[in-house]
């Protein structure tokens, strides 16, 4: 029985360590049998701050053809693109990818046009709004909606203004029927 | 005023209190993106800003992997920014090493500092010029960035105090070094 139990821990040990062995040699390749397509690909989405403005995989530079063999050694170690890509933010910082990481400060990047986005919408709604009121509106002066926020003082000076306008155009009317 | 005017005029209170929000947040990002596009590099008699540095595997200082500039204050320090693709940098490594074994144990720390080069080239080239004093790369940039530096090589020269004593702009000559580490070393 023990004979048996020892066998058999021996075959799964032996199973697990040739299908540890496989996934570890289908991960890792040599970095020759990497294509240029391949680190191009990742290149791409990576700007070398030292010629500013040109991706990985255009940029002609020393530093550049090094950063491209960086890119093809670690694809050879088994890395994806994302592990690629954070590994040369955590090295050169979040200024070399073309992308910026959608967390932290760099968050603002991606937030900022959608915010403008709608803020634009709501401010084009109101004025579209306001638009339509003064339209429906008769024509006075009290018809009229302020843009700025209207304060306590403001409203009764506005009020003021309002009956002196009406007052106003009564006189100019009463002195055109005059006229006829 | 009736309930209607008053709901209006709230709401019209909160637009314009987001659009000022947004105004005032959007004016101090282009301040600041402005301050960080502006700065200048720190100038001899600056204090020297200060940083952490992971030592490339094998470098250390005082037996530690991990240190900063913090805690090397009262030492005089040759800080050099260097990169296995930079032409010049190879000019000035032989003297840079050669004077670091000169000055070592006189309180002079050459401080090396691998700008934007792929980590095994930087070992490469360390191997290659035999560089023994303490070597970093320049996690994230930071370090260049906090110095300003518009390329390599760009070496500080620190005096005992953390002020920046001198700054040379491309390759180093013997007397240079000789002639500035004397000078802060009297100090």
């Amino acid at each position: 029985m023990k004979t048996k139990t020892g066998l058999l821990s021996f075959i799964l040990t032996l199973l697990a360590a040739v299908v540890l062995a496989g996934s570890v040699w289908a991960q890792q390749r040599p970095p020759s049998e990497i294509s240029d397509d391949e680190v191009n690909a990742i290149a791409r989405k990576i700007y070398c701050p030292v010629c500013e403005g040109i991706p990985l995989d255009t940029c002609p530079t020393l530093a550049c053809i090094d950063w491209r063999e960086e890119i093809r050694l670690q694809l050879a170690q088994g890395r994806t693109p994302a592990e690629i890509e954070a590994h040369f933010a955590r090295q050169y910082g979040n200024a070399v990818l073309a992308e910026p990481p959608r967390e932290g400060i760099s968050l603002l990047i991606w937030l900022a046009p959608v915010a403008a986005v709608l803020l634009g919408g709501v401010l084009f709604g109101n004025y579209m709004r306001n638009l339509r009121r003064a339209e429906n509106s008769p024509m006075t002066i009290t018809s009229i909606k302020p843009t700025s926020p209207i304060g306590k003082k403001s409203k009764k000076k506005q009020a003021e203004t309002a009956v002196n306008l009406d007052e106003y155009i009564q006189r100019i009317e009463q002195e055109v029927d005059r006229d006829k | 005023m009736n309930d209607s005017t008053q709901t209006k005029v709230t709401g019209l209170n909160w637009l314009n209190i987001a659009i000022i929000s947004a105004v005032v947040f959007i004016l101090i990002l282009t301040g600041w993106g402005l301050h960080r596009a502006n700065a200048v590099r720190p100038e001899a008699g600056q204090p020297a800003p200060t940083f952490n540095m992971e030592f490339f595997n094998g470098y250390e200082w005082e037996t530690r992997p991990v240190s900063s500039l913090e805690e090397m204050r009262g030492n005089v320090i040759v800080l050099n920014f260097w990169a296995s693709w930079c032409v010049e940098c190879r000019y000035e490594a032989d003297l840079l090493e050669e004077s670091w074994r000169r000055y070592r144990d006189q309180g002079v720390i050459f401080l090396g500092v691998a700008w934007l080069d792929a980590e095994h080239r930087a070992h490469g080239y360390l191997e290659e010029f035999n560089i023994t004093y303490p070597n970093a790369p320049d996690l994230g940039s930071r370090i260049g960035r906090d110095y300003e530096i518009t390329g390599v090589p760009e070496t500080f020269f620190i005096g005992k105090d953390g002020t920046i004593a001198h700054v040379v702009i491309g390759p180093v000559n013997q007397q240079m070094v000789d002639a500035i580490v004397t000078d802060l070393l009297a100090q």
